[in-house]
């Protein structure tokens, strides 16, 4: 999820291209109705946007484990690093990227998550 | 701490009484009002068979009685109710009769608060009776005993089944030796002590021919350890014609083993033992020789008879002719039977059954003399053979004297008992003369009491007119005095003989014609206080007998004094103490020390019933006589401490003086023209917080007027007294100091009317004087290297300059930066002289935060006039004097100081803010320029990708969106740079002056393509005719920013519309949407650098445009704004520049 359609297809072209089905949503609202219909496995949200942030829906997808089944969450955002360390206190993501990216990082760190076994398939 | 004094002084008391208690025979308990034991001596606890520690606390009659006599709780009720002692007999759990007298103790105001009790055992005396009837049925035995060795036997019988000894022994007078006879209990074999030895109790009965009872043998130099190990012993003398023939004694392993009736009765039996002893003897001698016979047979004391079997005397002896009065010729005419009073014929012929059945007989009856005088006797008869025919000797012992002892002595027992619950010396003395007077018939009966060396008469009995009775001095002559002097019973029986006799009363003006006299001791607490001495008209008017009598008689009177006086000093003692807790109670409560002291001085009064004394403070040296009584002083009476006088000895050595006689004590001391009587004088310090503050005393006319209880009772009134003292002074300077901390408080305000430092000054002079009275105050200032006195108009000050590196108490105190108090200013160096005599004063610095800026001076013209409180309050005033010289010192910079202060904060709130935004904008800045980065990295990437793959087409697709990122990059740095300009005012203007519609048409062309791909139509509603000035591009950057806006914010197929017109002197540029339109949040954050507005399908902003325009606009001199009624309302933005007139 992004609200920046270029990066929201990079991120799609990217994932694509390691082989996992992706939706994408341009905001946290559309994100939000979209895991709760297709219950994906993972979450890639954008930390800032207006509305319901990336943040906040990582918050409340974690807090209610069994309305949005075992989702793992993946935030990515341009603010600093700083920014990014305290942020990683305050939820429990399951990662975090940095922007810009390299198709090598998204990858590689969704990869990390399913444990390399959703790799092939 | 105080209570634990006082439970120290109450034990100290309690030891000593015990002490005495535990002496008494008699059991003593105090009792509570509810009958509860509060102690007891060791004889209660004998008697009850249990430690004290099980009694105390315990109910009485729960512990002592039977539970269904309700006896006990009637007795207290009843002393209760009439609160006059009782007495009663009760029979205890284990059987023994208790004759027990309970007295009620009271406070002085009459509430009874607890009993005395004195239990003393009767069961002996009871029992005496029955004991005495068993010994005269034995008696019977000895008599028809055939030899000592019988005697010996059948008298350990007795002593053994009738008195219930354990050990016991019956020794005999062989020649110069005590030989055993025989023993009970404890083995005599080889018994024989030399009479002339110097030791054994037995030895020594045998000697002094009198009855010996040792209640300790521990403490005896006279016992002699035999094989058992005995604690007390009771010898007894057989005496057959004054001589010892024989000695009864019994040890018991135990103290005090043996009562006066043990001794009684074994005296009793050792008559019975003499009698027997005696007919042995004659017997004897009878069978030996006629010819001795009759001198024999006249030889001994008893009569005897020999009679026939028809009764007639055969033979008599001279004393049964001289006891019966009949010469022996009128005798020997006479039968048995004439000569005795018995006349029952039954009895008669048992006598001679029995005599005749077993040959021998003893029985008392009572002869009759010629006379007619009835003569009680003892009769051992026997059948003998006389001149050869059967005949009954009976052998006659005149036993009046033992009937008589033995009936005097049950009669004195009944005295003792009485005498034991008497409270009053006086009837005392009424049942020992009326006692003396029944047993020894009508004499002149008499009792004197030692009185500071004389023997003074109290009263007597058995003369009518009661005679003139003279005071004897202990120093002179008389068998009364020599009673006392001896220690011991003169029996005078001629006093014509005697060359200390002197008449000591007359009769009618005649001396009283006494010829022989018996003067007994009376022995109370081991001293003699009184002698009973009876006197007779005739020569030997008196008898060993009766000296028995009257020694056992002043012995019961003696005891009974000695109790009378101990429950004396008992009640008072816990009368004292109750009354002394109501006193203590009323000074736990005395809120003023006048209060107290009237309290103290009244418990004097009452608990030493003395009628002079006084309650003196010291101070200042002296001891004030403050509240004296008993006598009218004009003025105090005031004692130097340095002088004399028991009181001020008192205060200065803090220790308790008890004087018995003043004139034995050189310090006694009266205030000048007044004369009290007094001998004797009692003075304890009252101490406070370990100082002696006072002494309470008392006087009194008598020597030895107050005894240690009474000094105990002082000591412990005195020690409340020093507690109430402490309590209200505590209480009186904290109320004080909470009154002038009030009143402080209150003048406090007047300091802030101050503008001046003089009227500082004179106001904080003002304060202090009305605070504490007589002071004066000063105040310095520190000016450069000096303090500077304030100078208060109408008040002489001596120093107006001190160099702050001089000396004195003030420059100290500015130094030290502390207070400093000069208790006395005489005794200290650093003092110099202010402004008036100060004998102490207090120096307080005044200190603004850590300097100090001046110092307060407060003089007194006493000697350590300053209390603790003082020196607070004092402080507390320096404080508020500090800051309003702070507040003066202020008061002319402050405005421009606090222009000063408010700008520099302004300036700092300034620069965090400025900081904060600098902050916030890089890092937004970093974002926005991430954002395309990341798809130009992204997709560079995927381009490459693609490439390789040869997938052209994607390729070309790929690099539009790098393309768009890169212009967006552009557009953004562009603007940041602009931002950048505009913050720090570089950016410049190129100003022309221009057409406004040409501006319109060149931004129509820039428009049209975004518009078209929107489908939206720009409509110009107003156009302006006319010439702008300005810079034509960033004017144009202007426009094509809040079109391209309200592009983005409206929907597809919209209309935006344009108006440029003028207003005032101004161009006003309008451009309106039907977008989403804008909260009333959203609108001042709007021209600020990324305001952060995002709204749904608010795509690419850089969130800088606005904030140019603004800063674009506002270089033109003109302002921008924006409208809008809400979200999705739309929304329009105008700016104005200002017209060029043409």
């Amino acid at each position: 999820m992004d609200d920046e359609p270029d990066i929201l297809d990079l991120a799609r072209i990217t994932l694509e291209s390691g082989g996992y089905d992706v939706v994408t949503a341009a905001s946290g609202e559309e994100a939000l109705q979209l895991i709760i219909r297709d219950k994906p496995d993972l979450a890639l949200l954008d930390v800032v946007l207006p509305g319901l942030s990336g943040l906040e829906l990582c918050r409340r997808l974690k807090r209610d484990p069994t309305t949005y089944s075992p989702i793992k969450v993946v935030l990515f955002t341009a603010l600093g690093t700083e920014v990014d360390m305290m942020l990683e206190k305050r939820d429990k993501a399951d990662g975090y990227l940095a922007k810009p990216f390299t198709s090598n990082s998204l990858l590689g760190l969704v990869g990390r998550l399913f444990g390399d076994t959703r790799r092939e398939g | 701490m105080q209570r634990k004094r006082i439970e120290a002084a109450l034990k100290r008391s309690e030891a000593e009484k015990t002490s005495i208690l535990n002496s008494m025979r008699d059991a003593v308990s105090l009792k509570d009002r509810h009958y509860n034991f509060l102690w007891g001596n060791s004889a209660l606890s004998n008697m009850l068979g249990r430690p004290l520690s099980e009694i105390i606390g315990q109910k009485c009659y729960v512990l002592t009685y039977n539970r269904e006599t309700p006896c006990d709780t009637c007795t207290i009720e009843s002393v209760y109710k009439t609160g006059i002692g009782m007495k009663r007999v009760q029979q205890l759990l284990d059987g023994s009769l208790q004759e027990i007298w309970t007295e009620p103790i009271r406070t002085e105001m009459g509430e009874i608060t607890s009993f005395i009790e004195i239990s003393r055992d009767i069961t002996d005396i009871v029992r005496y009776e029955n004991r005495l009837e068993a010994l005269h049925e034995h008696a019977i035995k000895l008599a028809s005993a055939k030899n000592i060795k019988e005697i010996s036997d059948t008298s350990l019988e007795v002593m053994s089944t009738i008195f219930n000894f354990r050990f016991m022994s019956f020794l005999e007078v062989q020649e110069s030796f005590l030989v055993g006879i025989g023993s009970i209990g404890a083995p005599l074999a080889e018994f024989k002590l030399p009479l002339d030895g110097e030791k054994g109790i037995t030895v020594k009965a045998a000697n002094t021919r009198k009855t010996i009872k040792i209640n300790d043998l521990r403490k005896d130099p006279d016992y002699v350890k035999g094989s058992t190990e005995s604690l007390s012993e009771l010898a007894v003398p057989v005496l057959v014609d004054g001589q010892t023939v024989a000695i009864l004694n019994t040890e018991s392993d135990k103290l005090n083993a043996f009562s006066e009736q043990d001794q009684k009765l074994l005296e009793i039996l050792a008559s019975h033992v003499a009698s027997a002893i005696t007919r042995l003897r004659g017997e004897t001698h009878l069978t030996e020789s006629e010819a001795k016979y009759r001198n024999l047979f006249n030889g001994v004391n008893d009569a005897v008879f020999i009679h026939g079997v028809d009764g007639r005397f055969l033979e008599v002896n001279d004393v049964a002719c001289q006891r019966l009065g009949y010469s022996r010729e009128e005798l020997l005419k006479l039968r048995f039977v004439d000569i005795d009073s018995q006349t029952d014929p039954e009895l008669l012929s048992n006598r001679r059954k029995a005599l005749k059945k077993i040959g021998r007989l003893t029985f008392e009856t009572v002869h009759i003399s010629k006379s007619g005088e009835l003569i009680d006797t003892e009769i051992n008869a026997r059948i003998v053979e006389f001149e050869n025919t059967q005949a009954v000797q009976t052998t006659c012992r005149d036993i009046r004297e033992r009937k008589r002892m033995e009936k005097e002595l049950t009669a004195l027992h009944g005295v003792a008992t009485k005498l034991a619950f008497i409270r009053n010396l006086n009837e005392v003395w009424d049942i020992t003369l009326d006692t003396l007077d029944r047993i020894l018939g009508k004499h002149w009966t008499n009792i004197s009491v030692v009185h500071e060396g004389y023997l003074k008469h109290v009263k007597g009995v058995g003369l009518s007119p009661p005679p003139r009775f003279q005071d004897l001095p202990l120093n002179g002559p008389g068998i009364i005095v020599r009673a006392v002097k001896n220690g011991k019973t003169q029996l005078v029986s001629d006093v014509r003989a005697d060359p200390d006799y002197m008449p000591s009363f007359t009769v009618d003006n005649k001396a009283f014609p006494t010829l022989s006299e018996l003067a007994v001791p009376v022995t109370v607490n081991g001293k003699i206080y009184a002698v009973i001495n009876i006197e007779s008209k005739s020569i030997n008017g008196f008898t060993a007998e009766d000296q028995r009598l009257m020694e056992i008689l002043a012995g019961h009177v003696g005891e009974a004094i000695g109790r009378i006086w101990f429950i004396d000093e008992l009640m008072i003692e816990e009368e004292q103490l109750a009354t002394l807790h109501s006193f203590t109670n009323r000074l736990a409560e005395a809120p003023t020390f006048d209060e107290a002291a009237g309290v103290a001085a009244d418990s004097i009064k009452t608990l030493l019933n003395t009628t002079n004394g006084s309650l003196s403070f010291v101070e200042n040296g002296a001891l004030h006589h403050r509240y004296v009584y008993g006598v009218e002083l004009h003025e105090e009476y005031v004692q130097p401490l340095d002088g004399l006088g028991i009181t001020v000895r008192a205060a200065v050595t803090g220790e308790p003086q008890l004087v018995p006689d003043i004139r034995e004590d050189r310090s006694y001391q009266l205030p000048e023209g007044v004369s009290i009587a007094t001998r004797s004088e009692l003075a304890v310090p009252v101490k406070l917080d370990g100082r002696i503050v006072a002494v309470i005393n008392a006087e009194s006319p008598i020597v030895g007027a107050y005894t240690r209880q009474d000094q105990r009772v002082l000591e412990i009134l005195s020690m409340y007294l020093g507690s109430a003292f402490a309590r209200i002074r505590d209480n009186e300077s904290k109320e004080r100091y909470r009154d002038r901390l009030e009143a402080l408080h209150k003048l406090v305000l007047q300091l802030d009317t101050a503008q001046t430092t003089t009227q500082t000054a004179t106001i904080a002079r003002n304060m202090i004087q009305s605070l504490s009275g007589s002071e004066d105050a000063r105040l310095t200032l520190v000016e450069g290297e000096e303090l500077v006195a304030v100078v208060v108009p109408g008040i002489n000050t001596t120093i107006t300059r001190l160099p702050l590196n001089g000396g004195g108490v003030t420059v100290k105190a500015a130094k030290e930066k502390r207070t400093v108090y000069v208790e006395d200013t005489e005794n200290d160096p650093n003092f110099v002289k202010g402004s008036i005599d100060a004998l102490s004063e207090l120096v307080v610095p005044l200190m603004i935060s850590d300097q100090v800026v001046g110092v307060l001076n407060i003089e007194s013209t006493r000697k350590s006039a300053f209390t603790p409180d003082d020196i607070k309050l004092a402080e507390t005033l320096a404080l508020h004097v500090s800051s309003t010289l702070e507040r003066l010192r202020l008061d002319s910079e402050r405005i421009e100081t606090q222009i000063k202060l408010q700008r520099k904060e302004y300036e700092a709130e300034q620069a965090k803010k400025l900081e904060g935004m600098k902050t916030r904008f890089i890092s937004t800045a970093t974002h926005e320029i991430r954002t395309p980065l990341t798809s130009i990295k992204g997709y560079t990437e995927l381009i490459r990708a693609e490439l390789d793959a040869r997938n052209i087409d994607t390729s070309r697709r790929y690099f539009a969106v790098v393309e768009r990122n890169v212009d967006r990059l552009v557009l953004l740095t562009n603007e940041l740079l602009d931002t950048q300009r505009i913050e720090e005012g570089r950016l410049t203007l190129s100003i022309t002056t221009f057409e406004a519609r040409e501006i319109l048409i060149d931004l129509i062309a820039e428009m049209t393509s975004l518009l078209t791909r929107r489908n939206q139509a720009l409509e110009i509603s107003k156009k302006l005719e006319g010439k702008v000035r300005g810079d034509r591009n960033r004017l144009m950057q202007v426009l094509i920013n809040l079109v391209a806006n309200a592009s983005k914010f409206s929907p597809e197929g919209s209309q935006i519309r344009l108006s440029v017109e003028r207003r005032g002197g101004d161009v006003l540029f309008s451009v309106r949407d039907t977008g989403v339109g804008l909260t009333k949040e959203d609108i001042p954050k709007l021209f600020k650098p990324f305001p952060g507005i995002h709204t749904e399908g608010n795509p690419e902003g850089t969130g800088l445009g606005l904030s140019i325009c603004k800063g674009i606009v506002e270089l033109h001199g003109g302002r921008i704004w924006a409208e809008s009624e809400g979200r999705g309302k739309g929304s329009t933005f105008s700016f104005t520049t200002p017209e060029v007139k043409s």
